[in-house]
């Protein structure tokens, strides 16, 4: 069967070509019939063609992983209808498929040799030009519409997720801090419970979003001056109730003087709380997990040492990757993103993390050092110092 | 005996009113608001000593209202500390903070030790605590 003019002319990147225009692109055209759930094309499989629906659905789907050793699952991006077209990175280098495209019910295409076309484009710039705008604005439509999709589920995810939660441990904490009538024993327990577990899922919900809009900048926005005395003081107090129930001691061991640094408070206190929780978590009951800081000239050095499972030394490099679960995590929880976070945190401070695992020769355990210099500076003082330097002999910013 | 202190609670949230009332009635007298509006309302109908302000409401959010305290010779001086349950970019810091002017902020959840000892702080010392 022949495919005419009109046939193409249907189609979302076609039509906007002339008749002769279309008849020279014909000779690159065939016709072909799916089946339900076959696979018209495969997410990084070369593109050698490009398919036009004209009949049937044909789903477009990509594959998703969590973590480097995570299940492999599939999520559908689009559909694909009569007059749609699938497979455009046949036209564009380095011409591999993007998604798999399946027969959602039987299927009518006309399918492209993308070779072909694209010769003929190189041929006839023109031409070549009007099928690559269209594409672009599909391919602009398409990524748009991810991105608000994306941009949504983060607004939802942050405030219409995280203010219920945080409601619900308010109340939580009222209760077990006795404002609401004495407790039993079992009652305090069952308390204590919920309140680990709902702060897990919610500190889960933040790393989250983090992860989807935590750039440099927006940290150093938030760079003050502060106590780090009183923040690791915080993050003690976060990781309180974890520790008990686990039977780990927190050992700390502060300097003779905390002194104000400039920093992200708020941001260090997440890193903290999560090298104390990371460390509770791998302790074995009636373990301690020590805590210490101590000021450098031009530094201050915080450490979390444990006597736990350890890092094992293939992992090292990889636990400051997002997603990443060391291979011995067993069935302890946890997604594999508070030490990215951590490390992103470090990077907006142009400070360090570095792990040592293990420390101590004969022992288990791991040692985090985060590395917070002394010379940064607010927002406030960032403005000031470019105000003033056009009065400073060189570049002092 | 001297007299209580008085907060002025504002949230959409009446779970957190709730709860944050329990925690704050063992030391001071509370009344709350379930808006930005009626915050505004009652802050200048009863002169609180200190005003606890979500950020998000659904009326007039926290940022604005601490703009309109401020702006008001009657109540700029009484503290308010702003609450938000929002992870970063949303929270209260740098130039949101700048321009609402308020003396402080608190994330949600709060504990009540850390809530009692902020406001505790505040109200002894009437001035900024960070």
């Amino acid at each position: 069967m022949t495919i005419t003019l009109e046939q193409l002319k249907r189609s979302d990147i076609f039509a906007k070509l002339a008749d002769d225009e279309l008849a020279q692109i014909m000779p690159f055209c065939r016709e072909a019939a799916f089946g339900e759930g076959d696979v018209v094309l495969a997410e990084d499989a070369t593109a050698d063609w490009l398919f036009i629906v004209e009949q049937g659905k044909l789903s477009l789907e990509k594959k998703i992983q969590m973590g480097r050793r995570g299940t492999l699952r599939t999520t559908t991006v689009g559909v694909v209808g009569p007059g749609q077209s699938a497979g455009w990175s046949a036209l564009t280098p380095p011409h591999t498929y993007t998604t798999t495209a399946v027969c959602l019910e039987p299927a009518q295409v006309i399918v492209l040799d993308a070779w072909g076309l694209r010769r003929f484009m190189d041929d006839n710039p023109r031409v070549g030009y009007r099928v690559m705008s269209v594409i672009a604005e599909l391919a602009r439509a398409r990524y748009k519409s991810a991105t608000d999709t994306l941009a949504y589920f983060v607004s939802l995810v942050s405030h219409e997720l995280r203010a219920p939660l945080a409601a619900i441990e308010n109340y939580l904490n009222v209760m077990l801090d006795g404002f609401a009538g004495e407790l039993s024993d079992k009652q305090r327990r069952m308390l204590q419970r919920s309140v680990l577990r709902v702060s897990d899922l919610r500190s889960l919900i933040g790393d989250i979003v983090d992860l989807a809009r935590m750039g440099p900048e927006q940290i150093q926005a938030d760079f003050e001056l502060f106590d780090p005395g009183e923040v690791g003081a915080e993050s003690i107090e976060d990781v309180r109730l974890a520790a008990g129930e686990k039977n780990v001691r927190i050992k700390i061991e502060p300097p003779p003087k905390f002194e104000k640094i400039v920093g992200a408070r708020r941001r260090l206190r997440q890193v903290f709380t999560n090298l104390l929780t990371n460390a509770i978590k791998f302790s074995p009951s009636g373990s301690a997990v020590t805590f210490r800081a101590h000021y450098e000239l031009d530094a201050v050095v915080f450490e979390v040492e444990d006597e736990g499972i350890g890092i094992p030394p293939d992992d090292q490099p990889h636990i400051f990757d997002d997603f990443f679960r060391a291979e011995n995590v067993g069935d302890v929880s946890g997604v594999g993103l508070g030490l990215s976070i951590a490390r992103k945190v470090m990077d907006a401070h142009s400070g360090k993390i570095l792990v040592t695992s293990p420390y101590a020769e004969g022992k288990t355990g791991t040692r985090f050092t985060v590395v917070i210099p002394r010379n940064l500076q607010t927002p406030e003082m960032r403005r000031a110092a470019q105000l003033d330097r056009s009065t400073l002999p060189g570049d002092m910013a | 005996m001297t007299q209580r202190k008085r907060i002025l609670l504002v949230d959409d949230d009446h779970d957190f009113v709730e709860a944050t009332t329990a925690v704050l009635e063992s030391a001071y007298t509370v009344e709350a608001a379930y808006g930005g509006n009626e915050g505004l309302a009652k802050a200048h109908a009863s002169k609180p000593d200190l005003i606890l302000l979500d950020v998000i409401m659904p009326d007039e959010d926290g940022f604005t209202v601490c703009e309109e305290l401020k702006a008001d010779p009657a109540l700029a001086h009484v503290p308010v500390i702003l609450l938000t349950s929002l992870p970063d970019g949303w929270s209260p810091t740098g130039e949101a903070r700048g321009r609402s002017k308020a003396e402080g902020y608190l994330e949600k959840p709060v504990r009540p030790a850390e809530l009692l000892r902020r406001v505790d702080k505040f109200l002894s010392e009437g001035t900024q605590d960070r």
